[in-house]
């Protein structure tokens, strides 16, 4: 056994060195400048909890946590619903086209957000732009003057329409997957037994499908807590404070103002909340790793 | 009724893969258009005038601090495809050890490698920024490539693929007397093809599509990736507007990651459908 540990030991290292440099010191570090008051190009003195009292009673800070909420909230339940809706219509072996249909529904995924992102301005523009020529076409010549991505109201709104649009493809093709790998027995055996297509639907597939939902929910909305993209290319955080999510106060804090112990404490209260969701999400997962 | 359901069905999901076309359709009509012929009410969306010379220009036209998107491109097929060559090698290297060896506290630090999949990067990116530059590779092309040539990702994928593979064939190597390494080398490896191209396509798009980072450790324009070379232009950007070109990078941005896509389909989505923990 001496020797499954030597040579399981010497292939795992390249991943316990990255693991160590990229994850482990990098927490080390937010953790100890978090507690100093460490501006870039001045030493780091210790200043205790000071960061994180600060943080509690920062309305910037708290606008930046309701931000972030409010587009996760948006986007991850627009997001599940679209994705799990389209894999329930697409598990059908007979579906014409389904190939094709797939394809396009996986094209935003795979492409980036920064030229994605440009079209989406072009979209989104008030007056001139796609969606406003689409609106003078159908005639509501009022919803031409919308200000999407310049009025608090909105903003969030078409963050989130480009978020739904850029990320349904990856969840559908995941509960996909999920429905794929029920078996067919189930539902047939709940039809011999006297269930309609609704009632097999409603006590036999959803019940099947709540670990991959539960997985796609907490994937989903750890992925969109973190996204920095999609505010920077059509918001860039305002206007005012709209839309100045987790992501955006960090980068600005260190990269913009250079308050690298705030930011540090802004980090790990982020990992933090990141954590606990990962935590649950690890769990529920564990099971299918090792089946 | 029956048939009243099927065309419903049909309905929602053909405007619904319109709707995640039409942008990619108009960002091409738009860019083949000249300036005055791109946001116009209402919309016209077949050019009528057809300018293909625009990609020329958007290519080519030095507008960058003397740079121009060719050289963002080229940058960002530099770091994509090393990255990807490193996190072929690297992880199935580390996907073997977890794969086929038991020692105390694997499955610890797999799940341990596993949960960073699941953090926000950009929660981390202060203090990742300090390695960097410790490591003197601010404003170098390999501060985007190192991080990201083993990530948790690619090693459960890795692992996932080795752990179908029979020991019987590693006993063959052994009792012929290779050496544990060689029988990585020669016998594991060479058989890990769906693996490859899955972990290749994977790292390619990943690495193709990173902002927030490049944006963070580059600072000369010469270095730039596309995405970070696109968000240049954009509304509020010193550019002038001209949107026909902003459409024409954005597509030319497009096309190298979609033509992988393409090519590597299949390896793909079944890469994705094993990161969801559902197939083995």
């Amino acid at each position: 056994m001496k020797r499954e540990l030597k040579y399981g030991m010497f292939f795992i290292s390249p991943g316990i060195f990255f693991f160590i440099l990229f994850w482990i010191t990098p927490m080390i570090l937010a953790l100890y400048y978090g507690w100093t008051d460490w501006t870039v190009g001045q030493s780091a003195n210790w200043v205790g909890f000071r960061n994180y009292l600060q943080l509690f009673t920062d309305p910037r800070f708290h606008q930046s946590i309701r931000a972030s909420a409010e587009i996760a909230l948006i986007s991850v339940t627009g997001t599940c619903l679209i994705a799990l809706g389209l894999a329930l219509l697409l598990n059908d072996d007979e579906l014409i086209g389904s190939r094709l249909i797939r394809l396009l529904i996986i094209l935003p995924f795979v492409t980036d957000w920064v030229a994605t992102g440009l079209v989406w301005q072009l979209i989104f523009l008030p007056n001139s732009g796609v969606l406003a020529g689409i609106f003078s076409k159908l005639g509501l010549f009022s919803l031409m003057k919308l200000r999407w991505t310049s009025s608090a109201q909105l903003a969030p709104w078409a963050i989130s329409i480009f978020i739904i649009w850029k990320t349904t493809g990856l969840y559908t093709i995941i509960f996909l997957a999920g429905l794929k790998g029920i078996p067919s027995q189930f539902a047939e055996a709940a039809q011999v037994d006297g269930a309609n297509a609704w009632q097999s639907f409603r006590y036999v597939t959803i019940p099947l499908l709540r670990p991959i939902t539960v997985f796609v929910l907490v994937i989903a909305f750890v992925s969109t807590i973190g996204l920095f993209e999609p505010i920077y290319m059509l918001t860039g955080g305002g206007p005012a404070d709209a839309t100045r999510t987790l992501p955006i106060f960090l980068y600005e804090s260190f990269f913009q103002f250079h308050h690298g112990g705030y930011a540090s404490a802004a980090g790990i209260l982020f990992l933090i909340i990141s954590l606990a969701f990962a935590l649950v999400a690890a769990r529920m997962l564990q099971y299918s790793y090792y089946e | 009724m029956h048939r009243i359901l099927r065309l419903l069905k049909y309905l929602i999901l053909i405007t619904y893969s319109l709707f995640c076309f039409i942008p990619f359709l108009w960002m091409i009509l738009a860019a083949f258009k000249r300036p005055q012929d791109v946001l116009t009410v209402p919309i016209k969306w077949i050019p009528p005038v057809w300018q293909p010379q625009n990609f020329i220009q958007a290519l080519f036209e030095p507008r960058f601090a003397g740079y121009s998107l060719s050289t963002f491109m080229l940058n960002s097929i530099f770091v994509a495809v090393i990255t990807s060559l490193l996190a072929i090698v690297l992880s199935t290297f580390v996907g073997y050890g977890f794969a086929k060896f038991r020692f105390r506290g694997r499955d610890t630090m797999l799940w341990g490698m596993l949960s960073t999949t699941l953090l926000p990067f950009s929660s981390v990116i202060i203090p990742l920024f300090l390695i960097i530059r410790m490591m003197g590779l601010l404003d170098s092309l390999w501060a985007l490539i190192i991080p990201f040539a083993l990530t948790g990702q690619t090693i459960f994928l890795a692992r996932q693929f080795i752990l179908s593979i029979p020991r019987e064939l590693m006993d063959a190597a052994r009792v012929d007397g290779a050496s544990e390494l060689q029988t990585f080398t020669h016998v594991i490896f060479p058989i890990l093809g769906p693996a490859i191209s899955t972990i290749g396509i994977i790292t390619f798009l990943f690495a193709w599509n990173l902002f927030l980072w490049p944006l963070v450790v580059l600072s000369s324009q010469g270095k730039f990736t596309t995405p970070l070379g696109l968000s240049l232009m954009g509304l509020g950007s010193t550019f002038l507007v001209d949107y026909h070109l902003w459409m024409a990078a954005a597509t030319l941005a497009v096309i190298p990651p979609l033509a992988f896509f393409l090519i590597l389909e299949k390896p793909y989505l079944r890469g994705l459908e094993t990161l969801s923990g559902l197939k083995g």
